[in-house]
């Protein structure tokens, strides 16, 4: 019998996890781990191996094949580009606390596309070889420029056959052409609500008249556009976050159900300053504080909460395929499926790499609209887009589910061949991972009652999560 | 029940023939086309080729469009594609080399070639018909089968096959055939009950028929066939659901569905049916089916339950059971008449035992 | 009893020595290579049977620990290469 290569790691509980690259898992113990090390597995052990599915006999057997199919499905294949970001302009009517480099005053000059951006804009549109398009227009606040937006979407709807449009908008200003723009049904909303009246205000509105506005236009668009067709995710500083009963309580007055809690994103100086105040491992309590909020409010029945990204997380431990976020997939080919066009005409692989070259960090611009896209560049990067033969994430039983995102291992690291395990990507995910497994091996009933909503199903048996004595 | 064969006054013929009945002012008829002349009485009269075809009982307004064969000196003739229907099944053969316990439909030695009467049917079958093939076991005339599929794809762009087969005959030398085969035209129907090897030989009767079952299901995988994984749920295998469930989602994780079913009492599941019947109406019974279905589901494979009354189904686990009993063997029982789910429900068989069955049915 | 005293000694001394089994002797370069930037307070050098850890041990039992299953990994990844090849060489021949 052959065994699939095991990765594994202690658990928080002195079990230890195990893991295939065919994302097969199971928990045993240090016993086993010794056995399977130094080549003494028992019968009962390659009993268990076989019909969990990390061994087989001969190549082409089913078992072998069987775990080639899960491995193949859980490679990412990038098709052709069929998602862009469009940054109309830079300017925004608000001026939030976090938001320094990705915004110019409302009445500063030469940050919107020219008449000669939005025509090079279209020609390039017209060119891609899709059929399908989803197109995110993001700001500073896209609806300054509503006008550009119309142009993009009416093109849109005549090239392709399907196309989809989502504007990131603080839904501060709406006049009868912004509202006229977002009640298309092919045009979705996403906005933000900072946790809670007290918060939105502080870090994002600060006058009452703008805290006014923002709320009972965000009660208007769900009245008119209905909580389909609007998301809002909540910026939380972890040096002051709103408490988690408060921004759950907030959401769920809006019908909006399924969180993405995201910390704020500090960038060059306030990065280091932050770095030195262990963001990372506050921000990872704040977050299991919201997560274990929702597991209690689940619970209770009625209406369910979600994390969005963790229930991500779950999906991709459990499944094959779940390659539907650009951030977590393996590989991460930059420039392939989607790409972040700026106000200024210039092509980033990702909104990341757009904040850091704004910061002049780095230039991660790889072309402009008027030139095409840098691809030697883009190759460049994109030689590091997989974790497969990565020395740290070799031994890592969460390769399988987890990804690369080669722009924030630049950010954070200048780098992005320094070892990987001491990214905050790799932190982030370790975190991430450690917390799903935890979950999927817990007892609580609260947790398995959440565990099946977040999966999709009526219930979540025991046997989901293997053991192996 | 819906007739599968008419009565035909026989036709002075000595060939096989496989028309479509076509209405009267049908204005794209074709040679071999029999059009409506009228009725006469309970007859309907056609116009095949200038011979009259009689059929008995069988209004144009419900066999318009159908496709059937008739046989020289007989006096029935075959429905083989009901135009209105969504549940049209070719019998391929009567022989099979498994004698599976439940069997609806218990081999025989005897065997004629209908292929090239199938092949006529499909090219006269409506647009974007689902059409069955079964037996017996299709592949013990795997060649012909592949022949006959690999042509009507070609020659019938919308027409889709859903084939039963024991998997048993797949070798490593028909991937390229059945590669060749797009995914989205045939579905193959593959039953597998138990993952204990023993369990399965003895409910299908053939020693060794897992493995060769296993190896088959490699095979199929590696040419991307379209497989949906069947388990009738009996009192020998419901115990083993859970651990097949594993088996499916590591080794089979390429199916595009597994159907848990429920036993047709008929054939062999007759006279079997106290020995095999399971009533997952009962306190309990359900729970294998649900962890089995909530495993393979959580890991993204499709599960759905087919054959099974809504009403002996928790509520929970209802949107897993379409409505899967073919029409022609269908039927509701008197508890159905106030129900409020019957248009969702399977109903029951035709041949369903109401004193030996589901102690559960009650209207919804 | 013995392993509390020992550990005990190894926190005093900030030295400690893991010994290595045969089955993994082959793989405590690899393994060394690997601690020394998971763990980079701390030195780690091959003697003998033993691997020798110096300087940053902080707690005696987890850095054993991950002495042992940093040799596992390495004697692991090392075992499983030929199959991983093989795995991605015959899905990418397709």
């Amino acid at each position: 019998m052959n065994v699939w290569p095991l990765k594994f790691r202690p658990t928080h509980d002195g079990a230890i996890l195990f893991a295939d690259d065919a994302g097969g898992f199971f928990r045993s113990d240090g016993a086993f781990l010794d056995r399977y090390a130094l080549g003494a597995l028992t019968g009962s052990d390659r009993e268990f191996l076989s019909a969990n599915g990390h061994a087989f006999e001969t190549e082409g057997d089913l078992d072998h094949t069987g775990f080639a199919y899960r491995w193949a499905s859980r490679q990412a294949a990038a098709g052709d580009l069929a998602y862009v970001i469009l940054v109309p302009t830079l300017r925004c009517n608000l001026a939030c606390s976090y938001c320094q480099v990705s915004r110019a005053d409302e009445r500063a000059r030469g940050h919107d596309w020219t008449e000669e951006t939005l025509k090079a804009v279209i020609a390039f549109l017209d060119g891609l070889k899709t059929e399908s398009i989803k197109v995110e227009f993001q700001g500073g606040e896209p609806l300054l420029r509503v006008d550009l937006l119309e142009r993009v979407r009416a093109f849109c709807r005549r090239r392709f056959k399907s196309a989809e449009f989502v504007v990131c908008t603080n839904l501060q200003r709406l006049g009868a052409a912004e509202w006229a723009f977002i009640d298309a049904p092919d045009t979705f909303v996403s906005t933000s609500i900072d946790g809670n009246v007290a918060t939105h205000r502080a870090q994002r509105t600060i006058t009452d008249d703008k805290t006014e506005e923002f709320f009972s236009n965000l009660d208007l668009a769900l009245e008119r556009l209905g909580p389909g067709r609007i998301s809002a995710l909540p910026t939380i500083d972890v040096e002051a976050p709103p408490p988690a009963a408060s921004v759950l309580d907030t959401y769920a007055r809006y019908g909006i159900r399924s969180i993405y809690l995201r910390p704020i994103n500090y960038q060059g100086f306030a990065r280091k300053r932050h770095a030195a105040l262990n963001v990372m491992d506050r921000w990872n309590a704040i977050y299991r504080e919201f997560v274990d909020l929702m597991i209690e409010r689940n619970a209770e029945g009625g209406e369910t909460f979600e994390e969005y990204y963790l229930v991500h997380c779950l999906r991709r431990v459990l499944r094959t395929g779940q390659d539907g976020h650009v951030d977590l997939r393996n590989p991460n080919f930059l420039g392939r499926d989607y790409l972040v066009l700026d106000h200024d005409g210039r092509f980033y692989p990702t909104d990341e790499a757009r904040m850091m070259t704004r910061i002049g960090q780095i230039d991660l611009s790889v072309g402009d609209i008027f030139s095409g896209l840098d691809t030697s560049k883009l190759d460049a990067l994109n030689a590091h887009a997989t974790n497969l033969f990565d020395p740290d994430c070799l031994h890592c039983p969460y390769q399988a589910f987890c990804g690369v995102d080669l722009v924030d291992d630049i950010a954070r690291e200048g780098r992005i061949d320094g070892p990987k395990i001491h990214t905050d990507f790799c932190r982030r995910h370790t975190f991430m991972f450690d917390l799903v497994f935890e979950l999927l091996y817990s007892r609580d009933p609260k947790v398995r009652r959440s565990l099946a909503i977040w999966a999709g199903v009526p219930d979540l048996p025991y046997s989901i999560a293997p053991e192996h004595a | 029940m819906i007739p599968l064969r008419f009565k035909v006054d026989p036709l002075p013929v000595d060939e096989p023939i496989v028309t479509r009945l076509r209405a009267a002012d049908a204005p794209d008829a074709g040679p071999f086309d029999a059009v409506f002349l009228g009725a006469d009485g309970p007859v309907s009269e056609f116009d095949l080729a200038g011979f009259p075809l009689r059929l008995h009982d069988a209004p144009i307004e419900d066999v318009e469009d159908d496709v059937i064969l008739v046989l020289p000196g007989q006096a029935s003739a075959h429905r083989l594609i009901r135009a209105a229907s969504p549940h049209n099944t070719l019998l391929v053969t009567e022989r099979c080399d498994q004698l599976c316990l439940m069997c609806s439909q218990p081999p025989k030695r005897h065997h004629v070639d209908m292929f090239p009467h199938f092949r006529e049917a499909v090219r006269l079958a409506p647009r974007d018909v689902y059409i069955g093939l079964s037996g017996g076991e299709p592949t013990l005339f795997k060649e012909d089968l592949f022949r006959f599929l690999l042509d009507a794809i070609e020659a019938r762009p919308d027409v889709r096959f859903h084939i039963l087969t024991n998997g048993q005959h797949f070798e490593e030398s028909d991937v390229e055939t059945l590669a060749s085969i797009p995914h989205d035209r045939v579905l193959w129907g593959i039953p597998l009950y138990s993952h204990v090897p023993a369990r399965h030989d003895e409910i299908v009767v053939k020693p060794g028929a897992f493995d060769r079952l296993m190896r088959s299901f490699a095979i199929l995988a590696r040419a991307g066939a379209a497989i949906e994984l069947r388990t009738v749920v009996m009192k020998p295998n419901a115990p083993d659901l859970v651990a097949l469930a594993r088996l499916v989602t590591t080794r089979l994780p390429f199916i595009s569905v597994w159907a848990l079913m429920q036993l047709e009492n008929i054939g062999y599941g007759r006279k079997n049916w106290n020995d095999l019947f399971l009533d997952t109406s009962a306190p309990d019974a359900f729970a294998p089916i649900a962890e089995a279905t909530d495993l393979v589901r959580a890991r993204g494979i499709q599960a759905l339950l087919y054959n099974f009354p809504l009403c002996t189904v928790p509520a929970a686990y209802r949107s897993l059971a379409p409505r899967t009993i073919s029409d022609w063997k269908q039927r509701y029982l008197d508890a159905c008449t106030t129900c409020s789910a019957r248009g969702a429900c399977s109903g029951f068989f035709e041949w369903y035992p109401d004193d030996r069955g589901f102690s559960g049915v009650a209207p919804l | 009893m013995a392993d509390r005293k020992a550990d005990l000694d190894a926190e005093n001394s900030a030295a400690m020595e893991v010994e290595i089994e045969p089955a993994l002797s082959d793989f405590a370069g690899a393994a060394v290579t690997r601690l020394g930037y998971l763990h980079p307070r701390a030195t780690f050098n091959v003697r003998d049977h033993v691997i020798v850890v110096e300087g940053a041990i902080g707690d005696a039992p987890t850095m054993r620990r991950d002495v042992l299953h940093a040799l596992y990994r390495e004697r692991i990844s090392d075992r499983g290469e030929d199959l991983r090849t093989r795995l991605i060489e015959g899905l990418l021949s397709r």
